[in-house]
């Protein structure tokens, strides 16, 4: 059963970013991995992000709102 | 009685009822029904599950199926750009092959790509599937099966917003990696279960609402994600098998026999 989010690779860490990463700022994730405590997930990946499942929904939901407003500048930019 | 009249009232008889919770810590007894009452609609057993007995009303859910016998593949599904008909044999009736060759090229075959939003509906899907000929190092690329809304070449099987198998050799050998993706963002889990060339596999996924994916290999779960399932406003999917070839020059294929799926809003959704 799975409690903890780690953040393992965000857009900054990105060498080539894909059209659909393009835009993002460096911090918005792009990998995830779950796992069953907080220990395990900081253990497998040390200095990477990691957060309770619940308040992983909160910031998800953040970076979603980024990730509209990007989709939504490419598209006004593209009228011009 | 021939045309089984009498086993039919008996099982009718025999039918009980309850929650979806009471149905699935239920063990019933070859072909014994149930009335879900989170579902409205009646399940019967077979063998080892419950499965939906008859096409429910429409207003509480839906039972698609398609066993790729068509020219189009079409039964109550229509699929875009779909494989190849290949032959069926004694046990796969109905075959379609999904093949790439080229490098950095895609084949697919999909619902259209944003048919479906999950967040509401509980929804299983289940595909037969095998792979003839596993991906190396000099003929290399992914296979995603599931629910996924990209139709671009994409070397790792990656998409926007999905629930998805994904077969990727450069990442997990010849086993399968368990993903959701909504937005943009993944999760993936590695699994240990290995997929064997020219063997058949039942692929099932289950979504409950907005809640958690768990993926099924032959009825064995493989692990579930609670992060990153697309549930949101514009995180819509669509069903999706795909074959991504990054190296060489030989085909990747993904033969695939059947698929069904069956969703339920877990209430009335319309008057």
């Amino acid at each position: 059963m799975s409690t903890h989010v780690a953040i393992v690779q965000t857009v900054g860490d990105l060498k080539t970013k894909s059209p659909l990463h393009k835009g993002l700022p460096g911090i918005f994730p792009t990998n995830c991995k779950e796992y069953g405590s907080e220990e395990e997930a900081k253990a497998s990946h040390p200095g990477k992000l990691v957060m309770s499942l619940e308040k992983y929904q909160g910031y998800a939901k953040a970076m979603e709102h980024i990730y509209a407003d990007v989709q939504k500048k490419k598209r006004w930019w593209k009228l011009w | 009685m021939l045309g089984g009249g009498g086993v039919w009232a008996q099982k009718l008889s025999d039918a009980q009822g309850g929650s979806l919770s009471l149905m699935n810590s239920t063990t019933g007894v070859q072909g014994q029904l149930f009335f879900n009452t989170t579902y409205n609609a009646y399940f019967t057993w077979s063998f080892d599950r419950w499965w939906p007995f008859g096409n429910p009303d429409p207003r509480y859910g839906f039972l698609i199926y398609d066993e790729f016998n068509g020219a189009d593949r079409i039964q109550s599904l229509d699929w875009g750009n779909a494989g190849a008909a290949t032959s069926g044999n004694l046990l796969n009736t109905g075959v379609v092959n999904i093949s790439q060759s080229a490098a950095s090229g895609i084949t697919d075959m999909r619902t259209e790509l944003d048919s479906i939003q999950l967040g509401t509906m509980d929804l299983y899907l289940e595909t037969l599937i095998s792979i003839p000929t596993l991906a190396t190092a000099g003929d290399d690329g992914s296979l995603t099966i599931g629910m996924s809304d990209n139709a671009s070449f994409s070397a790792h099987s990656t998409c926007t917003d999905g629930v998805f198998f994904v077969l990727d050799r450069s990442v997990n050998g010849a086993n399968w990696i368990i993903n959701t993706s909504s937005n943009g963002t993944a999760t993936n889990t590695n699994t240990a279960t290995a997929v064997v060339a020219g063997t058949w596999y039942r692929l099932g996924i289950y979504v409950s609402a907005s809640t958690q994916a768990q993926f099924y290999v032959n009825g064995v779960s493989q692990g579930t994600i609670a992060s990153n399932l697309p549930t949101g406003a514009s995180r819509q999917t669509g069903f999706h098998y795909a074959s991504n070839k990054t190296v060489g020059a030989a085909a990747l294929n993904i033969l695939a026999d059947y698929f069904c799926c069956y969703g339920f809003y877990n209430g009335q959704r319309v008057a």
